[in-house]
């Protein structure tokens, strides 16, 4: 029996351990963001709570360019978070319940969007959109996320999808809902856990990606990520400048983790075990 | 009943045309547009007109030393971060699964922050982390006197420098597989581990024999997803040193990324992009191999 005892204590150990690994850099970098410029640059290093500063944080909010990239990822995020959200739930439901000429395409498709290497897409993107004149716009980077993002919501959207018994719709048509009624009525509801989940991943991906901003904006619709790459430079860093951006650009990510953990951890599961 | 199979297609094919319209649009047209530029000599910060010139830019990438080396630095990178995030995904699951730990929601929860927060953020965590003047890993190592001067860590090896990368790219990749790992252990039958304890076998042999074996599809599942992945990270590299310093850290996706778009060499980045995508079928046939086999 001690020895069960102690092995109970080791786990915990660990398991603490791995979470000091997982949280101590989110922690240091929230710690980093409030300390003034001599305290951060001081070696040996010292912590102290006394001179915690905002003046980082002020610096940003009166900045223009930081300002201008946090209202574009919010609009360009939430556009095609609730985009895919529809298209993909539309593209679940037909793939779950008709097998139609095409379907195996369809999903291999959605399937090689997923897998393949972005920058493939991109390149030839960043020519055609130059050509349409929708490069550094709102809509060229949300139809860029669009194509890259929705087949991701709809991969985990089938199991939820699936899992919706037959019955409850054939017992709609009988009381005679037609069929755009029903799903929207009827199944969407049922499957409403699969659709937070899938939102919220979707969020965090679009919110976090560098890439496509990278390449499909220039300036005035670049967002958050390219705002806060822009502090790295190789050897001199403002470091206290860049904490407070990563502090900010993570915030709304973890706080919709941290808030929706029950949804979001069955619906990765949901949804990646069974793609 | 021919009229409602009929309905039934028209129905679906309206639901699913917008993904399709949009695959077709910014999918199927730029992958064909892709290989057409991948055949072309095409620089354009340069006024000079595109020139067809074949296979060219294939062969060229043979030659190219800085992109063979990437190819060889992208191997290193790949398998330390499959290696390391199965590891400790592993870790982390099966302590946590154990009967007696309490608060699982809670370690899964905050695990998934790493995850959660975008790369560039996570990356300037740990490029602050690893500072070659003030960083905490520094002073923590001096303090401890492993080391008696701060060091610029990724001033060292290129496979040094590449670790370091590593290291963030399963900070963020291991709470998911964690996860995923911790979702498949659930599902392994307790009878099977009281069998195991009745015949008086020991946790190293029930990890042995009751848990790899029973995990061996999601293992491989997650191998596949990890691997692709981590070919394509991107984000943490450019963050934490942008494929430097010199071309230490470039691994092969962010070296079809500066050709692309740093020197705007189209026509080579897209047949390098190519040759990424190669890579990519190569090892997903591979697993699938390995997959059936165990089948």
């Amino acid at each position: 029996m001690k020895v069960k005892k102690l092995e109970i204590k080791i786990s915990y150990a660990l398991l603490v351990l791995i979470m000091i690994f997982y949280l101590g850099p989110v922690f240091w970098i929230i710690i980093t963001s409030v300390l003034p410029q001599e305290l951060l640059t001081s070696v040996p290093l010292k912590v102290n709570f006394d001179q915690v500063t905002f003046d980082y944080y002020r610096r940003l909010f009166i900045s223009y360019s930081f300002l201008m990239a946090l209202k574009n990822s919010f609009v360009v995020t939430s556009i095609t978070t609730i985009l895919s959200i529809i298209i993909a739930s539309f593209g679940a439901y037909v793939v779950t319940r008709f097998n139609f000429p095409g379907r195996n395409i369809f999903l291999f498709s959605g399937l090689s969007m997923q897998m393949g290497p972005a920058i493939v897409f991109l390149i030839p993107l960043f020519v055609i959109l130059n050509k349409i004149k929708l490069i550094d716009t709102h809509i060229g980077l949300i139809l860029v996320f669009l194509v890259f993002i929705s087949p991701v919501a709809m991969w985990l959207l089938l199991g939820f999808f699936e899992s919706v018994p037959k019955e409850i719709e054939e017992a709609a048509y009988i009381d005679g809902c037609n069929r755009f009624y029903t799903l929207i009525k009827i199944i969407l509801p049922v499957v409403k856990p699969g659709i937070i989940a899938a939102s919220i991943v979707v969020f965090i991906s679009v919110w976090g990606d560098l890439l496509i901003p990278l390449i499909i904006t220039i300036h005035k619709s670049t967002t958050l990520t390219v705002f806060s790459s822009s502090f790295s430079g190789i050897y001199e860093i403002n470091y206290g400048g860049a904490a407070a951006t990563s502090t900010l650009s993570a915030l709304p990510t973890i706080l919709l983790a941290l808030f929706f953990r029950n949804y979001l951890i069955k619906g990765l599961i949901e949804g990646s075990i069974k793609g | 009943m021919k009229i409602k199979i009929k309905d039934e297609l028209k129905f679906s094919y309206i639901l699913i045309s917008p993904m399709v319209v949009l695959f077709i649009l910014l999918g199927l047209i730029p992958i064909i547009y892709s290989i057409f530029i991948s055949l072309l000599k095409w620089r354009i910060n340069i006024p000079l007109p595109p020139k067809f010139i074949g296979l060219k830019n294939y062969f060229e990438a043979f030659n190219d030393i800085i992109f063979i080396s990437s190819l060889f630095k992208t191997i290193y990178f790949v398998v330390i971060i499959v290696l390391g995030s199965i590891g400790l995904g592993l870790l982390f699951s099966i302590l946590l699964n154990h009967k007696q730990i309490k608060a699982k929601m809670i370690f899964l929860a905050f695990s998934l922050i790493p995850w959660a927060i975008p790369r560039v953020s996570g990356g300037l965590m740990w490029k602050w982390i690893y500072d070659g003047n003030y960083g905490i890993l520094n002073a923590i190592l001096k303090q401890l006197n492993i080391i008696d001067s701060y060091k610029w860590w990724f001033m060292g090896s290129e496979w040094s420098a590449l670790f370091l990368c590593a290291i963030v790219e399963i900070w963020r990749t291991s709470p998911f597989v964690g996860l995923m790992f911790y979702a498949g252990l659930q599902k392994i039958p307790e009878e099977l581990y009281e069998a195991a304890s009745i015949d008086g076998a020991n946790n190293w042999q029930k990890f042995k024999f009751i848990t790899i074996p029973q995990l061996n599809l999601i293992i491989l599942a997650v191998s596949i997803l990890v691997t692709t992945w981590a070919l394509k990270t991107f984000d943490t590299v450019y963050v934490l040193t942008g494929g430097g310093p010199g071309y230490n850290t470039m691994i092969t996706y962010m070296y079809v990324f500066h050709q692309a778009f740093k020197y705007l060499n189209i026509g080579y980045g897209s047949a390098l992009a190519y040759i990424i995508v190669l890579i990519i079928i190569m090892t997903t046939t591979l697993y699938y191999k390995i997959l059936i086999k165990n089948k």
